[in-house]
Order: C-alpha cells, then sequence, then structure tokens
C-alpha cells in the first residue's frame, strides 16, 4: 500500500475515533439546511408583514385617498383630529408616522432611523409627487395645456431581464447557504490539521512517523489526503440536508414558490471540484500554519485567521461584484462559482479561472510546505 | 555494523540575554555497533544521548560527520537504513486510538512487510508478548506495562536488524524495566545490533557489552564495563563516570 494511503488511513481512523470530530464533521453541516428554512420562512414572513400605518391629522379628500390607495396597500390611514393623540400613538409605536398640514405645508413626522421609517419615507414622496402632479394636471387643463405635453415628454418602461424563478431573495439565500459550504470546509481543516499536526508532534507519535521508511513529502500528502476527505464528507452532509430544506421552502411558502435551482449531474459535479479544489487549498495552507507551531494551541492560533478567509465569499457574494479578479481570488472564487454553478448555470471561463487559479496557489503552498518538513524546526 | 562517524550537531537557542547563541550537542562522536552486540550510551540529562539516537534513528540531520549502516548512508539510502532500524524511544508515543493489532498491521505496511509475513509476525508477536487479551483494545485504554509491550511489538514487525533503545525503561516500574531489558538480551542472542541509551548506570552494566559515555555533548570513555571500570579505578560506572568528569560538581 503507498505510504501517503497508509498515513491517511491513520489519520481518518483518529479523526472518525475522536468524539470532538464527529460533532464538527457530522453535526456542523447541519447549520446550512437549518439556515435555508430559517431564512426562507423569515423571508417569507417579512413579506406577508402588517401595512404600515399612517396617522393623519387633517381632512383627506377622496382623490388623495385614492392617489394613497395607488401608491400601495402597505399604507393604512389611521385619521385623527387631536394631534396629541397621534403623537402619542406614534410615541408609543401604534402608528409608523403621521402626517399634518400647517399653513399649506404638508409635514411628515417619520423615525427614519428603522427601516420602517425609511420604506414610509420613500412611499409618501412617491404618494406627494404623484398628488403634486395631479393637481399641476388639473390647473395645466384649465389653462388649456395638455398636461402630458408637461409632465410625460417621454415615454419609458421597465422590462426586467431577471431570469424566471430568481429572484433577489432566492440570490440571497442561496449565496449565504453556498457561502456557508466554504465556511465549514474551513473550520473542518482548521480542527482536523491543529490535530493530526501540532497534535500529533505534542502527543509525541511524529517522532513515531519519522522512524518509518517514508518521505516528508508522503507524510504531508497522507495528511492533505485526510484532511480534504473530512471536509468533502462535511460538505457532502451538507449538501444531501440541503436538498430537502429547499424541497421544503420550495413548497411551503410563496416567495420562493419559483425557486429554480439546477440540480443536473454536470452542476454536482462540477460544485463537487470546487469543493475538492477549495479543501486541497484550505488543507495545505492550514498545515502550512500548523507546522509553524509547537503544540495544539499555538496551532489553533495560526489557523484562527482561516476563519476570516472563510468570511470573504459572503462579502463577495453581498457585494455581488462578478470580475475576473475576484474569480482568480482563492477560496473567496469557491463561492462566487458555486453561486454562478447553481443560479446562472456554467460558465467555462469563469470556472477554468477558478480551478486554473486554485490549481496553482495550491501547488504553490504546497512546494513552501514541502520545503518547510524539511527543516527539522517543523518536525521538533 | 552501525558506524557513527564524527557526528556534529549543532542547534541555536538564547542565552541570559535573549541573544542567539550556538550550542554544540553533539561535538565529533564515533563508534561503531556490531551485529549480535549491545553498545550502552551513557550520560546524565543534557548530554546529548537523544539527539545522537535521533541523528542515528534517520531523524535528525548532523551538521558534521555521517552514520552508516551496514554500509548505506541517509544521503543516498534513507528509506532503506529505516527499513533494517528499528527506534524506541521514551518520547516517541504510540496512537492511542488504535488497537495493538491495528498499530502493528499499520506498521507492517509502512515496512511493506509482505501481508501473509505481517499476519503470521503478528501472531507470533503476540504470543510472545502474551498480548492476546488486550490485543484489540484501544491503546488509551492500557495500562503502562501493556503500552511498554505494545511499544516493543510494534518494534519487531518489520524484523530489523538493529535497535536503538532511548532512555526505555524511563519512568517504568521494575517489571515492565525487566520485560523491556530482557527483550534486549533475547534480540542480541538472535544477533542483532542495539544501541542502548540510558542514564541508568546499573542497567546498563547488566546488559552492555561495551559503554559509551558522554557527557556535554562529547565522549569521555568508550569501553567495555570492565575496561572502564579498571582505567578509572572504580567499582561501578556510576563512580566510574564521576571520576572522569572530575566530581559531582561538573554535573
Amino acid at each position: 500500500m503507498n505510504n501517503i494511503f497508509i498515513t491517511a488511513k491513520k489519520e481518518l481512523r483518529a479523526i472518525f475515533r475522536d468524539k470532538k470530530f464527529i460533532a464538527v464533521i457530522f453535526l456542523m453541516p447541519l447549520i446550512i439546511p437549518l439556515y435555508i428554512v430559517f431564512m426562507g420562512f423569515l423571508y417569507e414572513d417579512m413579506d406577508s408583514m402588517d401595512k404600515f400605518k399612517i396617522g393623519v391629522n387633517y381632512q383627506m379628500s377622496d382623490v388623495e385617498k385614492e392617489i394613497m390607495k395607488n401608491i400601495g396597500n402597505d399604507l393604512e390611514l389611521v385619521e385623527s383630529e387631536n394631534l396629541d393623540e397621534l403623537k402619542n400613538k406614534f410615541n408609543e409605536g401604534e402608528i409608523n408616522a403621521y402626517l399634518t398640514l400647517e399653513d399649506g405645508i404638508y409635514n411628515l413626522y417619520v423615525d427614519t432611523s428603522n427601516t420602517e421609517g425609511m420604506s414610509i419615507t420613500s412611499l409618501m414622496n412617491a404618494y406627494y409627487e404623484a398628488y403634486n402632479n395631479y393637481l399641476a394636471s388639473n390647473f395645466l387643463g384649465e389653462k388649456g395645456i395638455n398636461p402630458d405635453d408637461v409632465f410625460n415628454r417621454i415615454k419609458y418602461e421597465v422590462k426586467d431581464q431577471a431570469k424566471e424563478g430568481s429572484s433577489l431573495f432566492i440570490n440571497i439565500l442561496m449565496s449565504f447557504a453556498l457561502c456557508y459550504f466554504i465556511m465549514i470546509i474551513t473550520v473542518t481543516a482548521m480542527n482536523t490539521s491543529t490535530d493530526i499536526i501540532a497534535g500529533e508532534k505534542e502527543r509525541g507519535t511524529f517522532e513515531t512517523l519519522l522512524t518509518f521508511p517514508i518521505t516528508s513529502n508522503e507524510i504531508i500528502g497522507g495528511k492533505l489526503m485526510a484532511i480534504v476527505i473530512s471536509c468533502i464528507l462535511s460538505s457532502l452532509i451538507g449538501i444531501s440536508t440541503s436538498i430537502p430544506a429547499f424541497y421544503i421552502v420550495k413548497t411551503q411558502t410563496k416567495m420562493f414558490k419559483t425557486m429554480s435551482i439546477d440540480f443536473s449531474l454536470t452542476t454536482i459535479l462540477a460544485s463537487i471540484l470546487v469543493l475538492v479544489l477549495v479543501s486541497c487549498l484550505v488543507g495545505v495552507i492550514s498545515i502550512f500554519l500548523c507546522g509553524k507551531a509547537k503544540t495544539f494551541k499555538e496551532a489553533q492560533g495560526k489557523v484562527s485567521i482561516l476563519s476570516f478567509f472563510s468570511m470573504i465569499p459572503m462579502f463577495t457574494g453581498l457585494l455581488n461584484v462578478s470580475s475576473d479578479i475576484l474569480y482568480m481570488l482563492p477560496i473567496a472564487n469557491g463561492g462566487s462559482v458555486l453561486n454562478d454553478l447553481f443560479l446562472k448555470g456554467f460558465d467555462p471561463r469563469t470556472y477554468t479561472l477558478f480551478v486554473v487559479s486554485s490549481l496553482v496557489v495550491t501547488i504553490v503552498v504546497a512546494a513552501i510546505v514541502s520545503s518547510q518538513y524539511k527543516d527539522e524546526k517543523a518536525l521538533f | 555494523m552501525i558506524e557513527i562517524k564524527n557526528i556534529t550537531k549543532k542547534f541555536q537557542k538564547l542565552d541570559e540575554n535573549k541573544k542567539k547563541v550556538t550550542f554544540l550537542a553533539d561535538n565529533d562522536i564515533s563508534f561503531k555497533v556490531k551485529e549480535g552486540e549491545i553498545v550502552g550510551l551513557l550520560g546524565p540529562n543534557g548530554a546529548g544521548k537523544t539527539t545522537l539516537l535521533r541523528i542515528i534513528a534517520g531523524i535528525m540531520t548532523p551538521n558534521e560527520g555521517e552514520v552508516s549502516i551496514d554500509g548505506m548512508n541517509y544521503k543516498n539510502n534513507d528509506l532503506e537504513i529505516k527499513k533494517i532500524i528499528a527506534f524506541l524511544s521514551g518520547n516517541t508515543k504510540l496512537y492511542k486510538e488504535l488497537s495493538p493489532n491495528e498499530l502493528m498491521e499499520m506498521c507492517g505496511n509502512y515496512y511493506k512487510v509482505e501481508k501473509s509475513v505481517l499476519d503470521k509476525r503478528i501472531k507470533d508477536i503476540i504470543k510472545r508478548f502474551s498480548m492476546e487479551k488486550f490485543q484489540n483494545q484501544r491503546i488509551e485504554n492500557l495500562s503502562t506495562g501493556q503500552t511498554q509491550r505494545v511499544g516493543i511489538a510494534r518494534c519487531l514487525v518489520h524484523n530489523p536488524k538493529y535497535y536503538i533503545f532511548d532512555e526505555a525503561t524511563s519512568g517504568l516500574d521494575i517489571i515492565s524495566s525487566k520485560v523491556i531489558l530482557d527483550f534486549i538480551k533475547e534480540e542480541k542472542k538472535n544477533g542483532k545490533g542495539v544501541i542502548y541509551s540510558t542514564h541508568y548506570m546499573e542497567e546498563a552494566e547488566n546488559i552492555c557489552d561495551r559503554v559509551v559515555l558522554v557527557n556535554k555533548g562529547e565522549i569521555i570513555a568508550t569501553g567495555t564495563p570492565a575496561e572502564i571500570l579498571k582505567k578509572t579505578k572504580t567499582s561501578n560506572l556510576r563512580d566510574a563516570f564521576f571520576s572522569l568528569i572530575g566530581g559531582v560538581s561538573n554535573e
């Protein structure tokens, strides 16, 4: 049997016989389906939230009410002649904003330090613009001028190019779920490498390993293989539990009813390769960092920097940046490529950029690790 | 034959003012170990014994000199040499999550022992060290004495020509120590060469054919125990050692 396989088998035995690792590898991926279901229902709940209640301290005409109604069904009017009563209701949170008319000026009292206040301000701006246009149109009509000649000099329409079954919420849900895979790989690699590199030194078994007829490259290769297998296993548990979670969200919510995710064989195989390459890269970086530590605790401190790296795909996902530089940025590109695969389909160009950049960086780090482990400082 | 030729090993360490200084762990050490011979490497803690044995076992590289085993050296025949030696140290621990059987199987695989030969050899070793009752238990659940037996057992799976023992009985009770010492005597009878490092002088006096006394990284005397006692006009190796270094204060 090849020395790399013997070493990997030894490490995997150690990993799967340790309760701590069982928790990391088998329980941590369950965060993903829980996240999908939780966020799916949360977005659904947000969409069906109560209407905004707007207090009105003056007599609104039917026309105003009609315009208000046309602005959106999200606004509900609470009319009262008593201004103090409206102020109290606003302060106690019974109404979200209130309107007054003083000396011919319409005033909107609203708290813009929260998202509701911001939304109401936006809706009310639209309302006043529409009402102003209505009044201006009447005025122009009385003067014998066609209002369209003033207000509608040009015509435009919005043509939504979004793919059928896609929406902003679906994209956010998917982006985060896929970035969690990168995070899971990172956490698994961090935990396993800390134990099988620094832990082995601390326990004194590394010296035993060095007495065997095995090269340092074979030791690193075996350990890397064990780390990658652990990461892949963890990811596969995440994938297999995420599919039913997506199904639940799709069938039990209105918002995600139209959700369409590409689960074709090409997508699955391409995404597994993404996970393998990210695992190799994160694994080899973890080995490098742990090689610089003498103790388990010291190694934990050194690999903690990888937690930061695992968050990068989420940031880039939020920014919705799509540039070649991003696809060449190791680890960060993992989330973007997965996102593209499942939501936009296989793009050979960006996928190649990801594969090549990941391979190049992995090989470079592996070469550094190889020379690092030829030095006795890394061994003792 | 194991030939240690002019081995020198330097380390960098920090002095009292936290400045890097070069420290000589071993300085121009040379001796030979023949097949069927037990050579004791004796000296106090910090004498450079462990570093020297790590160099002989191919785990460390010397700054100067070389180790030759059966005409091969580590520069050109690293893996071949490791196949004919076994290294057992008080510092080298066993994989606690494995059972003795699994550990021996793993070692046999590393040494590329043929499966049928390995299976038979593991059976023989288990019988020889009375490990039947705990052969499938995880090492972490074994007693110190049982663990020590497993430690020796794993050195046997590839049937080495030479053994390197570093403080193998350190911290062990009298019964566990006896198991190791009996094993070493038996292997000598089988024609195996042994380097036995210890700071227990009496132990070495009993089992070693020749001894190499080291202090502060340098050889201070070499020969049979009888020769050294005669030379120093002392009655035991402990006194001989103190006589050679000029008293206890030097320790």
